[in-house]
């Protein structure tokens, strides 16, 4: 075996492991292997843009569907250029064995990040073989200071639902600098914590417009995640809150 | 304790006040103790419990799976969540993980082996070794297989 640095389960017997494929490291070996059986179950060969990893700029596989005719990965892609500089964003695509489908365009709307991780606004709603995946994305308007957000879902086609995060709502409430930090198992909830002020951490359904405040005057950060569970941590001490 | 049940009672009145809901984790307690079982595995291995990592839990929330490191040493390590309890580690045995997941009750995990310190790991020290990773699996408490 050679240098493999991503391994995933998939389901409860399998496992998917990446191979970047010399010269550049791009295209990939994605090979599945039952657990139990020992034995391979299916390979391709693809290139999503990016390798895949852990570091920086470095595709993510997020997501195995059972049948393995598809994997979720958040890649990257060239964005126009903007007033600060040409620059690349985390979008979500689906890949199969023909290619690669980017489920967003690049040049409008990406994958919103908190702490610059992309990872974390990405959330499976539903698995098996009808999987639905929620996603925070960031639209462009052209100019920076009015970005507007969405919450997003997403089936393996395409997208099937969104609404539109209207943070006047929040700000005429009184909470003005915060940050998204999850989206709740029905999608329909987003997580967000001030930065700045009472530091209140709350779920602010956007259907409803309600708001639950969890916490306030305590700041947290993702202490460990994966697609369907966060806990946070606090900082300057030990306390871990899980949210769901 | 005192601490947490002020910080509670704060959380309480403030439902009060704004006259909203209010979540209280009936896990943070648990997870609490989680922490301090963190550091009682990193006080286990003499390393600072900022050097060790949870990277994944199994899905019964039984054992944490992470990477420790010690200078350049960078290692596996499976505890028990409630105890603290090691229940294996790659520390000393001269193998480099770099990745991990749960898959049902087992954790697989990729390695190089016959490589302990990760400055070893540049990519001209690889192509000129040919050094290979492999996939270990391992049931907490016994090493099953390797492919």
């Amino acid at each position: 075996m050679g240098a493999v640095d991503v391994i995933y389960a998939c389901g409860d017997d399998t496992i998917l492991l990446t191979y970047p494929l010399p010269p550049d490291y791009i295209s990939t070996r994605i090979v599945w292997y039952s657990v139990s059986k020992e034995t391979k179950i299916q390979e391709w060969i693809v290139n999503v843009g990016q390798r895949f990893g852990i570091w920086g700029n470095n595709a993510h596989l997020l997501y195995c569907a059972p049948d393995h005719k598809r994997i979720w990965v958040v890649t990257y892609a060239d964005r126009p250029f903007t007033s600060y500089a040409p620059t690349v964003v985390p979008v979500l695509a689906i890949v199969n064995e023909q290619g690669t489908r980017v489920l967003m365009d690049p040049a409008r709307e990406w994958l919103s990040q908190w702490l610059g991780r992309d990872w974390d606004l990405v959330r499976l709603l539903k698995g098996g073989d009808r999987e639905i995946i929620a996603a925070i994305t960031t639209k462009w308007t052209g100019r920076w200071d009015n970005l507007e957000f969405y919450l997003v879902h997403f089936s393996p086609e395409k997208e099937i639902w969104r609404s539109q995060l209207d943070i006047r709502q929040l700000r005429a409430k009184g909470f003005r600098d915060f940050n998204f930090i999850w989206i709740s198992q029905d999608g329909q909830k987003v997580l967000c914590q001030e930065y700045r002020g009472e530091k209140r951490l709350f779920w602010w359904d956007i259907i409803n417009h309600q708001i639950k405040i969890i916490t306030q005057n305590r700041e947290f950060r993702p202490y460990w995640h994966n697609l369907s569970k966060i806990w946070l941590k606090e900082f300057f001490n030990k306390n871990l809150l899980k949210v769901e | 304790m005192s601490k947490s049940l002020h910080q509670m009672t704060s959380v309480l009145s403030l439902t009060v006040i704004l006259a909203v809901n209010t979540f209280v984790s009936n896990s943070s307690e648990k997870l609490t103790q989680t922490l301090d079982v963190m550091k009682k595995v990193a006080e286990q291995l003499g390393i600072e419990e900022k050097d060790l990592i949870l990277d994944a839990m199994d899905s019964h929330e039984q054992y944490g799976a992470g990477l420790g490191r010690h200078f350049d040493e960078v290692f596996l390590v499976v505890w028990n969540l409630n105890t603290g309890e090691i229940i294996y580690t790659t520390r000393k045995k001269n193998r480099y993980p770099t990745a991990l997941t749960w898959v049902g009750r087992k954790l697989a995990y990729i390695a190089y082996d016959g490589i302990s310190f990760s400055y070893e790991l540049e990519p001209d020290y690889i192509h000129s070794k040919a050094i290979k990773a492999k996939v270990f699996y391992l049931i907490p408490k016994l090493i099953v297989m390797s492919i």
